[in-house]
């Protein structure tokens, strides 16, 4: 670059950076007076840091423009008492073309950022500090996802992430977000190397594993490895990597910036219990169907009211059968060999006389479902296999479904479930159980 | 007295009369229609108004304005004809006029000359401009991610660089030490990749 260009450079940026003083701009002027290639050079500038200002705004084009018009209200509410009636008529009309505005963007898919992923599941008590969230909701690049209480778990091309409330992250694109406050376990499947969890002070890199971040402002970052290997490193004032450490399954570490650490910390499992618990092996759900973010003390009728929607419960998780076991089925008997791997999930429904509607929800697994057992003598006798110590069950014959008003179906690669309960007066209870098997363990029928 | 003539005899910098609360549905569609195409020129227009007044804090002042302008005069607009050309036409002219009172303001300022010969060359180069952005984009992907992150950091944050160099616990001075230098490797990967300046 010539050294013309360089001093263009260098006063086009203080311009923009609203530095330049009156000497500066009379530099500029008598260069961009004295040559038409300075005037060129100038915009070639201009137009950079217009491109950069767009590239790191994370609104789309529509946004940018809505919020313009926004401000343009705003101003508008600030001016009107002083303009009187007038400024307050105008006001509003601002205010109703930008709802008009803001209705046609709702309504606008042309312009939306990337879809991403999407929201696979909700425990029945999450909630967003902004805005509201439904299950198969697209998420796009750029999204700040503010998690205020429960568990939102989302679903990225190869990536699961189950977010722990409170929790904010910021989705970067379908290989990396932003985690800005709290909890993020991140599941990232055969394909999904390479994923990326960045804090103010560190980036994890995934190598093919499960793992979980915590981050705080004060406390700094926490990392841990469930299964598999991640890369984690401490990262200096300029983001740049100053530690690197590889952990691998069972493993965990603590950064702290403040004094340029980064250590092995114990592992502990019980940070992935609640998730566990609470979605275990459910890929994803849809409908009325939430799960529970703490376990109910009773499962028994009129103890655990669930409106209009159904809950999942996910039971014992990777039950190793010592011998054989044979369970009613929907479709009859099944018979589990010795040695397979089960886990197990309860949808209960119980509306009392309350609810307006019956509810409709899938959910779907990873591993296919070998049984679904909906009759009570069925499930009562699969309560002390499969069934939470903790939790008490009920045992009278209407706990099951009735098979000529409720429905459930099976998908056929048999990991969607889809489930309807009519609401069937004068008992309201209906319970249906999910056994799972692990892949590695499924033996057929 | 058409809508249009109501917004121009107004006589304000505000696009709406009192009039248009009580809006139709071809209204409302007029209204979608001005934001579908405000939204599709907006990132040229903002470059339009930058390169006028130069200045981040200002482009920002001024494009509210702009397009409460182009709303006003919206019945002006031929549809089928190019939106982005027209919106940034009255975009120089209000940069303009917005660069007049700074300087007369600050006592010092570019010279009318200088900021319609601006607007010529802006108007004019808009392919070899968007020649320019595509391959900066591929600039962008060969930077170190830091640097990347780093770069987005400051064009992102709405607040001074004092600011951010306070969040991200730095002296300031290295905020712009690091700026300026990855401004300057942009523009030379950007000259380098068009030829105009020698590979190293």
């Amino acid at each position: 670059m010539s050294s013309q260009n360089q001093e263009i450079q260098h006063l086009a940026d203080a311009m923009f950076d609203g530095l330049l003083d009156s000497a500066g701009v009379q530099r500029l002027e008598q260069l961009l007076a004295g040559d038409p290639s300075c005037l060129q050079a100038y915009l070639e500038v201009v137009n950079l840091h217009g491109e950069l200002l767009h590239q790191a705004d994370s609104q789309t084009d529509e946004q940018a423009a809505v919020g313009v018009l926004r401000r343009f209200s705003e101003h508008c509410e600030q001016r009107q008492a002083a303009l009187g009636r007038w400024s307050w008529g105008i006001s509003i009309t601002a205010a109703v073309i930008l709802c008009g505005s803001l209705g046609w963007l709702a309504s606008s898919n042309l312009f939306r950022p990337v879809p991403l992923g999407t929201v696979a599941h909700l425990t029945n008590d999450a909630s967003l500090r902004r805005g509201s969230f439904s299950l198969g909701q697209t998420i796009r690049k750029g999204n700040l996802i503010e998690v205020k209480s429960g568990v939102v778990s989302i679903e990225l091309p190869h990536t699961m992430l189950d977010l722990s409330g409170p929790a904010t992250i910021k989705v970067v694109d379908e290989n990396q977000i932003d985690l800005i406050s709290g909890t993020v376990t991140a599941t990232v499947r055969h394909g999904g190397e390479g994923f990326v969890i960045r804090t103010t002070d560190s980036e994890i890199v995934d190598l093919g594993t499960e793992f979980l971040v915590t981050y705080d402002a004060e406390k700094g970052t926490d990392v841990s490895v469930r299964r598999g290997r991640a890369r984690a490193s401490l990262l200096d004032q300029q983001g740049i990597p100053a530690k690197v450490l590889e952990l691998t399954t069972s493993r965990a570490a603590k950064f702290s910036r403040a004094r340029g650490e980064l250590s092995e910390s114990p592992f502990q499992p019980e940070h992935y219990e609640r998730l566990d618990r609470v979605r275990g092996g459910i890929r994803s759900i849809s409908g009325q169907l939430r799960t529970p973010s703490r376990v109910p003390p009773s499962l028994i009728a009129g103890d655990e009211v669930t409106l209009n929607h159904m809950l999942v419960l996910p039971e014992r998780q990777n039950v190793i059968l010592e011998k054989p076991l044979t369970v009613g089925s929907l479709s009859g008997d099944v018979i589990l060999p010795a040695g397979s791997v089960v886990s197990s999930y309860l949808v209960h429904y119980d509306p009392q006389n309350i609810a307006k509607y019956a509810p409709r929800g899938s959910l779907t697994f990873y591993d296919p479902v070998v049984a679904t057992i909906t009759n009570a003598t069925d499930l009562v006798a699969t309560d002390q296999i499969f069934g939470l110590p903790d939790l008490r069950y009920e045992s009278r014959s209407f706990r099951g479904l009735e098979p000529d008003a409720d429905e459930v179906r099976i998908s056929d690669d048999r990991r969607t479930v889809s489930v309807f309960f009519k609401m069937s007066p004068p008992e309201y209870l209906d319970q249906l159980r999910l056994l799972v098997i692990s892949q590695q363990g499924l033996t057929s029928p | 007295m058409s809508r249009g003539m109501d917004r121009q005899k107004s006589g304000m910098h505000i696009p709406f009369s009192v009039n248009e609360l009580r809006m139709s549905s071809d209204e409302t569609s007029r209204e979608s229609e001005f934001l579908r195409g405000l939204s599709g020129a907006y990132r040229g227009l903002h470059i339009c108004t930058l390169s006028i007044v130069g200045n981040r804090a200002d482009a920002d002042d001024v494009i509210q304005e702009v397009c409460v302008i182009l709303w006003q005069r919206f019945d002006e607009f031929e549809p089928g004809t190019n939106f982005q050309k027209w919106a940034c036409a009255v975009g120089f002219k209000v940069a303009k006029a917005y660069a007049r009172k700074q300087r007369r303001r600050r006592g010092y300022g570019l010279s009318d000359e200088i900021l319609g010969r601006l607007a010529q060359i802006q108007s004019r180069g808009s392919e070899l401009f968007e020649l320019r952005r595509e391959i900066l984009q591929e600039c962008l992907g060969k930077m170190r991610s830091q640097d990347r992150e780093f770069l987005m950091g400051c064009y992102g944050a709405r607040d001074k660089f004092v600011n951010l160099a306070h969040k991200k616990q730095m002296p300031v001075t290295t905020v712009y030490t690091r700026l300026g230098r990855l401004r300057k490797q942009l523009v030379s990967c950007v000259n380098r990749a068009l030829g105009k300046e020698p590979s190293s």
